[in-house]
């Protein structure tokens, strides 16, 4: 069988000493879009954090394997560099630096890697304007500076379009759907579900089952306290919309 | 080393001992203006030099200045060229030009051509000698009173520039004053001083800037006197690239009549130790202020910015921004102080100094203060001191973007707004440059920005 895309095994990491994920594993295939779910608090957002390398988060145990190569020795830029993109829960305001000199950067720190010139204005101009269409995002933003003045839904928009613009192998959505309205929420889903292939994957992450109606993941996994308590296929998010987390928490503590 | 002679040993003083040489010198000026220097050099010796027991002098100790064997500049022949430095001409400004070598102007590297009708430009050693009506009228009439700098700068003035604009006359043409320091072995002492005079209604640029060969000890005590007429309009910049060995202190005095509009930009990069005064007072009704500028020190160089808004007249609006970027064991002060007269009612001043510092060994000392004695005007001041965003880096690199080239990203961002606040086009693109050659990484950001 082919490598998997992304392999974590027995991960543990801490935040300020203060261990938040405690033996988590998660085998990700090519094509495969996984769909982690979990009450606040359970480390959902830090296993994104961990995944994109933020250093504010130790990984005392474990290990993650991206295309089979050792992620834990990589810094953030090197990650996203090889395929890796997070579309962050709270996208970061960066006044003075505008989107399109952002965007243009991103994109050449890519084409640099792989030994390519830089990209020339018209193409970026095309491409950028191409790719603002599938998240139905106003191109008056991007004169903007980055995430700077941008509503909820703009911010969570401009992170797909990001991510449309990076081509990742692996897309990482956190809370994504935190803060969209129903509209807002299509719009994204649409712009995830265009960039789905048998190549690339996604890991989806969220509190609510909502998303992913429409994001329709092949997998589901239970985080709860720091690892995975159960995986199932779609039907484990419906079921757990039924019954709510609280109701698991007491079935795994009654079987733990 | 060169040995040095024995007739510069002599001419060598301490500052504190400029009081004798300082009235020789004034026995030998135009006799119309040895009372107004007498009267600063009087002032000069009564106040004593500064020790770090004052107010205004706390957090920057002038004790390496003060133990400095000093050359006055007016003491050495005269230079017509640098056989070390070349004018660092803003071409694209198409400036008139007026280049001084330690203080003294150099005729012969200056181009004072295609003046526009009703722009008098000259030296202000020939004003002097000429006795010239507004030159008698204004000079030194402007100093702040405690400043023992200004009063120094005053007590030994020699040269400099001399601008006048007509009433309702907008220059096209900026002027450019260079001023190139090339000390040889010994650590000169300079004290130019510019005179500009804005008529009613009249326009002008004015750009000063200053460099020194590299690694160099010289003290540069620069003054610029500004009187600004009914709605006259000044755009002033000063590039300060002395060498990191210098010692410069300047000072930047203006007087706004009605109406009138100053926006006077600074950029400090050089010298290892600077004082920044900069005073303007507003006297007329409905005047307005930009006090706009970016201090870059790094190593163990010092930077200290003294400002004092003065409102006195009605209406007045003044927006003071100032930004440091400090790397290693840089230093900076940043002491404002927004006095609002009795009477200047509706006044809107705004004060703001924010600090990003690049090391843990940095420093910025930074005191907003407000002096308020009118009671209907908005004043508002804030300082901040932090580092680099640690979630705006995270998020450059979870891009792709390489951790030098992000960091120098958001270092130039941080001075972003600075330059965008300067309406000359080729002076911000030259700012523009000259930060992100100074940057760590800056040379990567220039291919990004």
């Amino acid at each position: 069988m082919a490598t998997p895309l992304l392999e974590i095994r027995n991960l543990h990491a801490s935040v300020d000493d203060k261990p938040i994920l405690k033996g988590l594993s998660l085998t990700v295939n090519r094509g495969e879009v996984h769909s982690i779910m979990g009450p606040n608090g359970s480390g959902k957002s830090t296993l994104a954090s961990v995944l994109a390398g933020h250093e504010a988060f130790e990984v005392t145990e474990g290990s993650i394997l991206f295309k089979g190569e050792d992620l834990l020795e990589m810094d953030a830029d090197e990650r996203a560099i090889l395929g890796l993109f997070l579309a962050f829960q709270y996208p970061v305001e960066i006044p003075g630096v505008s989107n399109t000199q952002f965007l243009k950067a991103a994109i050449n720190a890519r084409r640099k890697a792989a030994g390519e010139p830089e990209i020339d204005a018209l193409a970026f101009l095309k491409l950028v304007k191409d790719k603002a269409r599938t998240v139905n995002l106003d191109e008056s933003l991007l004169k903007r500076s980055v995430n700077e003045g941008f509503s909820g839904g703009e911010k969570k928009r401009a992170e797909i379009f990001q991510m449309a613009l990076l081509e990742p192998e692996l897309g990482i959505l956190d809370e994504t759907d935190s803060g969209l309205d129903i509209d807002a929420l299509r719009i994204v889903s649409e712009g995830v579900n265009a960039m789905r292939s048998p190549e690339r994957s996604f890991v989806v992450i969220t509190h609510y089952q909502r998303l992913l109606s429409h994001i329709v993941p092949d997998h589901v996994h239970i985080l709860m306290n720091g690892r995975i308590v159960r995986s199932g296929g779609k039907e484990l998010a419906l079921q757990l919309e039924q019954e709510g987390y609280a109701a698991l928490e007491a079935e795994v503590a009654a079987t733990a | 080393m060169t040995p040095i002679d024995s007739t510069t040993v002599s001419d060598a003083l301490r500052l504190e001992s400029f009081e004798t040489f300082a009235r020789e010198s004034i026995a030998q000026a135009p006799s119309w203006i040895r009372p107004l220097r007498t009267e600063q050099l009087e002032r000069f010796v009564a106040q004593g030099l500064p020790h770090a027991k004052l107010e205004a002098w706390r957090q920057t100790n002038i004790d390496p200045l003060k133990q400095l064997a000093l050359t006055p500049a007016s003491t050495l022949p005269p230079a017509e060229r640098s056989e070390r430095l070349a004018v660092p001409e803003i071409e694209s400004l198409d400036a008139v030009r007026l280049v001084f070598i330690n203080g003294r102007f150099s005729e012969e590297l200056s181009a004072i051509d295609r003046l526009p009708e009703g722009v008098t430009v000259m030296n202000l050693a020939r004003a002097i000698e000429q006795g010239l009506p507004e030159v008698r009228k204004h000079l030194t009439q402007s100093s702040e009173r405690d400043d023992v700098f200004a009063a120094l700068n005053a007590a030994m003035v020699e040269d400099g520039a001399y601008i006048r604009v007509r009433r309702g006359v907008c220059s096209q043409r900026p002027i450019a004053l260079y001023y190139l320091s090339d000390p040889g072995e010994q650590a000169v002492a300079a004290f130019p001083r510019n005179l500009i005079i804005l008529e009613e209604s009249s326009e002008l640029t004015v750009v000063e800037r200053y460099v020194g060969v590299a690694g160099s000890v010289y003290f540069n005590n620069a003054f610029t006197e500004i009187v600004q007429g009914r709605q006259a309009n000044l755009e002033h910049y000063r590039l300060q690239e002395e060498s990191d060995a210098a010692f410069h202190i300047c000072g930047l005095d203006a007087r706004l009549d009605r109406d009138a509009m100053l926006a006077a930009h600074t950029m400090l990069f050089g010298g290892q130790l600077v004082r920044n005064n900069i005073h303007p007072v507003l006297v007329g009704e409905n005047c307005d202020c930009l006090i706009n500028g970016l201090y870059v020190p790094t190593g163990r160089q010092h930077m200290d910015n003294h400002m004092r808004v003065e409102h006195v007249g009605t209406h007045g609006d003044s927006r003071q921004y100032y930004r440091g970027i400090l790397a290693d064991e840089a230093t900076s002060v940043f002491s404002g102080r927004i006095v609002v007269a009795k009477g200047a009612q509706k006044t809107d001043a705004k004060q703001t100094n924010a600090n990003l510092l690049l090391s843990e060994r940095a420093h910025a000392h930074t005191q907003p203060q407000l002096e308020i004695y009118a009671d209907d005007v908005k004043c508002t001041h804030g300082a901040t001191v932090g580092r680099l965003e640690q979630q705006q880096l995270f998020y450059l690199l979870s891009r792709g973007i390489e951790r030098i080239t992000a960091e120098a990203v958001l270092i130039y961002a941080f001075a972003a707004d600075t330059l965008e606040r300067m309406r000359s086009d080729p002076m911000r693109e030259l700012l523009k440059g000259e930060l992100l050659k100074r940057l760590p990484g800056g040379d990567r950001v220039a291919g990004v920005l």
